[in-house]
């Protein structure tokens, strides 16, 4: 799919020049390797189209060749992803062909292209996984369908937007794959209100205005740079340990390949230290005290990116549509902005550090707020191709198709070709009763996962409770895990919870496992360690994932084992003290961050430490509910 | 990037420093250690060591199992291109096609379970056997040294998948050892920078040098491999160290035993001693222990130091 631009009326202008910060960073993006993705944050839909316009032009100046945009969404599978066999009508009938969304095709490693992913939060889980590999990396292997390829993925771009707000809410490592990290603020980094009046007074313009065409400037350096490499000095790479946001060894080589992509922008014959804290400004890295802002070096061209480019060619600062009658909104006479710079000012970095480049460092993980809120797709009317195969039926449609089986069951071609020798001319013949589908191990999409502390509901109506959520998992056919805690018939290893897991609650194990009479120890830690465990692999991990799980904890927080003595089997610590509480809250922090768990407390409302089911609440996010007593 | 470029992991100056290479370098001279997990966060070069080291030992980059592996392409089937030509052409997997050689699998956490269980079966089996779509093969032998790297802040592994791999290593970069890897990178990215402009990259130009020195010194190891002595007293040793560290499973002692026995061999030493045995407990060990099989992270430390030195006096 590709973007286009809506009119002028709507999109926010920003200058198309070296000088604007935005814009120094996507054409240091497109020139250096390693800084192939990008992460925007608190940017709006129509400027992120604008600027994936942008550095699809800046791609074809570097590349030689036209680069395709492919957007990325919440509903893709791994087949759109990684790539499936389609049947698609050619120009002599139908013809099977390879499709990949996100994968350059045989002979194509070394074709660009931009994958644009507008809500980095809000990806399908294939889409995230894809991602995790794909993203910054060299090489790529596919090996699908009987496809068997290393593809070289250095060539694809990637340009994703995520609110500061949701940041905590995608995946670390994902996060982390993203190498330079820019900000929506960026693009509006002149005095916005003074931008907005020059509009007033202006007509409307007759025709919209291209306000990502590139200039000759801009193209020139460009290319320049390409063949263009400088010395790097050792201080560069000290500098950077300097940075407190710095902390891994990806985000330090992204810092300094910036540094040494903006040295070649400006054909700097050495990259400095004053090169990785001009890189680190434009990013909103907090600069340390050490940060050599206002030194001036004979060697480095001393533009910060505020100021307009040094060059021979003064005009360079308006973009190539400068004949238009109507000039740009905030493109001004050089000499103007000179002497009224921005208000950035030399002495100072020109933007905010109040928020940093790495908002995820700072923000607690937790869950997202509308974890019940269900995908575009509905569950039940998902046809999901996701369970392992177990068999192959005759199939009605195309959707998950068995390829294989159908070629095989269409084996009698030379007969066929016999029959009817003109019609068939030599091609392949299916017929409808040929197409086979594959027959699925049913998957199921929700899970319910209990946690019940018997040692905490004597005389108390535990069974009512419970009630209504085991009726949500008979009705929504989850999957079930039984997390028994505190059983007396478990006594050989009573310091352990113990996990029990079933396809559906009709598993007679399940239902018998249910009733429980009271033992000694409480291993409420250990027993909430292994709900965390099932429930982020059944989230998480392999393509047979649930969408949603609901966590049902019955206890009132007394737990009395330490989770290491429950990983022990034996007594590590005496006395326990509190440890056995804090590990279960600490646990319990570790679930609140899943995505698309929904937890619920259920207190039997004993009469001692009444404060602790609340602490465990608060600690889950959980809803709350009492039990009666019997 | 070459091998001998590619910085070892681990605190400089500890027992860390230079884990994963050394835990690779040991699987190749002894195949029967079986595998290696590479466990540690993001950017920290798990992908880039494992392909280098292949490069330098078999001249190609690894068979790797992608997470976005189908069953045909793991176990095998029929080549669909050549059954639209009529022609009946058997394609192998990719556990067949790493047979003598490495199968890499990245982010092996997050693996479908379906595949997991495939992995599994043959592994501990050592057969394959190809029994869908249409085709039935008798059983094939095949063996692999099993390299899988994760990030454990994605979830841990099954114990079952766990045990498959003789060796692991956890992967920590310091604040000191970060600049050092830095260069090395920046390094590494003017020479190729060089070779497109048709000069010579010498950085990347002396790197293969060394690994082609590298490369024939562990052929030499493993050459050596089976003179190396390992007494009766060392292999008791390996049996104290597995019930003090409480691991269940027999693998353990015997991993131990093969992958110190391969360490003496790595040193061109004769006979392996308990100074051997003390560096691999950690390699070999730690994810054996109890602890890894209920948690996601697992890490080895000072006590369970002490408690080798306990049991290993003489080391």
């Amino acid at each position: 799919m590709t973007t286009k631009l809506k009119s002028a009326s709507l999109m926010p202008e920003f200058i198309v020049d070296l000088s604007n910060p935005l814009v120094r960073s996507l054409a240091c993006a497109a020139i250096q390797q390693g800084l192939h993705s990008i992460l925007i944050h608190d940017i709006e839909p129509a400027p992120l189209h604008a600027v994936a316009e942008l550095l699809a032009k800046m791609l074809k100046i570097v590349t030689g060749r036209e680069v395709p945009c492919v957007t990325l969404g919440s509903i893709e599978n791994e087949d759109d992803l990684w790539g499936n066999l389609i049947l698609r009508r050619g120009s002599d009938g139908w013809e099977f062909g390879w499709h990949s969304k996100l994968l350059p095709g045989e002979g194509e490693d070394s074709h660009p292209r931009l994958v644009l992913i507008p809500d980095l939060a809000n990806i399908s889980l294939a889409a995230a996984r894809a991602c995790v590999v794909l993203v910054d990396s060299e090489l790529t292997d596919l090996q699908r369908y009987g496809r068997s390829r290393c593809i070289r993925t250095g060539n694809i771009w990637w340009l994703a937007a995520c609110a500061t707000n949701k940041t905590n809410t995608v995946s670390p490592h994902l996060l982390d794959r993203f190498s330079m990290r820019l900000h929506g603020r960026m693009i509006t980094a002149q005095d916005r209100s003074q931008e907005i009046l020059a509009r007033f007074s202006r007509p409307f313009p007759a025709i919209p205005v291209d306000q990502t065409g590139l200039s000759a400037d801009i193209s020139k350096t460009l290319s320049r740079a390409t063949q263009y490499w400088p010395e790097i000095e050792q201080e560069a790479l000290s500098q950077i340990s300097e940075y407190e946001d710095v902390s891994s060894t990806r985000r330090g080589l992204a810092l300094i390949r910036f540094a040494i992509a903006a040295a070649r922008l400006d054909r700097a014959r050495h990259v400095s230290a004053k090169h990785v804290d001009i890189a680190a400004d434009i990013i909103h890295l907090k600069l340390p005290a050490s940060a050599m802002w206002d030194t001036k070096t004979d060697d480095v061209d001393e533009r910060k990116p505020s100021e307009p480019p040094v060059s021979d060619n003064t005009s360079n600062i308006q973009d190539s549509n400068a004949s238009n009658p109507i000039p740009d909104s905030g493109v001004t006479d050089p000499a103007e902005r000179q002497a009224s710079p921005p208000s950035s000012t030399t002495e100072s970095p020109p933007f905010s550090q109040s928020v940093g480049s790495y908002p995820e460092d700072d923000k607690p993980k937790r869950r997202e707020i509308d974890s019940l809120r269900l995908p575009i797709r509905r569950y039940r009317a998902n046809k999901a191709n996701r369970g392992p195969i177990i068999g192959t039926e005759h199939a009605t449609n195309l959707h998950d198709p068995a390829w294989v089986p159908t070629i095989v069951e269409a084996k009698f071609q030379y007969i066929k070709r016999l029959k009817k020798p003109h019609e068939t001319k030599g091609r392949l013949v299916i017929s409808r009763s040929n197409l086979r589908t594959y027959r699925r191990f049913p998957v199921p999409e929700q899970m319910l996962v209990l946690v019940l502390d018997y040692t905490s509901v004597r005389k108390r109506d535990w069974q009512s409770a419970l009630l209504p959520h085991l009726r949500w998992a008979y009705v929504e056919r989850a999957g079930m895990c039984l997390i028994r805690v505190g059983a007396a018939d478990d006594a050989s290893e009573e310091l352990r919870a113990k996990r029990i897991l079933g396809r559906s609650l009709l598993v007679p194990r399940i239902s018998a496992a249910l009733e429980a009479e009271a033992g000694r120890a409480t291993p409420l830690a250990h027993g909430l360690d292994l709900a965390l465990h099932t429930l982020r692999h059944s989230l998480q991990h392999g393509r047979s994932a649930a969408g949603h799980a609901r966590l049902v904890v019955m206890t009132d927080g007394r737990g009395n084992v330490p989770l290491k003595s429950s990983q022990l089997n034996r007594m590590v610590q005496w006395p326990v003290n509190r440890s056995g509480i804090n590990d279960s809250l600490a646990t319990a922090r570790k679930i609140r961050a899943l995505n698309n768990v929904q937890a619920v407390l259920l207190n039997p409302n004993q009469r001692q430490y009444t404060e602790l089911p609340w602490e465990l609440k608060d600690a889950l996010n959980a809803i709350y509910q009492e039990m009666k007593e019997q | 990037m070459p091998y001998s470029r590619v910085i070892g992991n681990g605190k400089a100056g500890t027992r860390e420093e230079g884990q994963i290479k050394l835990a690779l370098e040991l699987a190749y001279i002894d195949p029967h250690i079986r595998g290696v997990l590479l466990s540690g966060h993001r950017g920290t070069g798990k992908s880039t060591v494992v392909r280098a080291f292949a490069r330098m030992m078999y001249n190609e980059l690894p068979i790797t199992l992608p997470i976005n592996a189908t069953e045909d392409r793991v176990v095998g089937g029929l080549d669909i291109d050549q059954l639209m030509q009529n022609t009946l052409d058997k394609q192998k997997g990719l556990l067949q096609l790493a047979d003598n050689k490495l199968l890499y699998v990245d982010e092996i956490n997050l693996l479908d379970d379906h595949i997991v269980n495939i992995i599994l079966d043959v592994t501990s089996t050592g057969i394959l056997d190809i029994q869908r779509e249409h085709m039935n093969e008798p059983p094939v032998k095949v063996s692999f040294v099993l390299i899988g790297t994760m990030n454990p802040e994605e979830g841990g592994l099954r114990p079952q998948l766990l045990d498959r791999f003789g060796l692991m290593a956890d992967i920590d970069t310091d604040d000191a050892q970060r600049s050092e890897v830095l260069w090395a990178v920046l390094q590494h990215d003017t020479a190729l920078f060089e070779q497109e402009q048709g000069d010579k990259g010498i950085f990347i130009e002396e790197g293969y040098r060394q690994d082609r020195q590298k490369r024939k010194s562990l052929m030499q190891a493993q050459d050596r491999l089976h003179k190396v002595k390992v007494s009766k007293e060392i292999v008791q040793d390996c049996v104290t160290l597995t019930k003090a560290f409480d691991i269940e499973g027999y693998r353990g002692d015997y991993i131990l035993a093969l992958a110190a026995r391969a360490l003496a061999a790595h040193d061109g030493v004769r006979e392996v001693t308990q100074t051997h045995l003390k560096q691999m407990a950690p390699l070999a060990l730690v994810h054996r222990m109890i602890q890894a099989a209920h948690s996601d992270r697992f890490k080895w430390t000072k006590e369970h130091d002490n408690e080798v030195e306990k049991c290993l006096p003489d080391a």
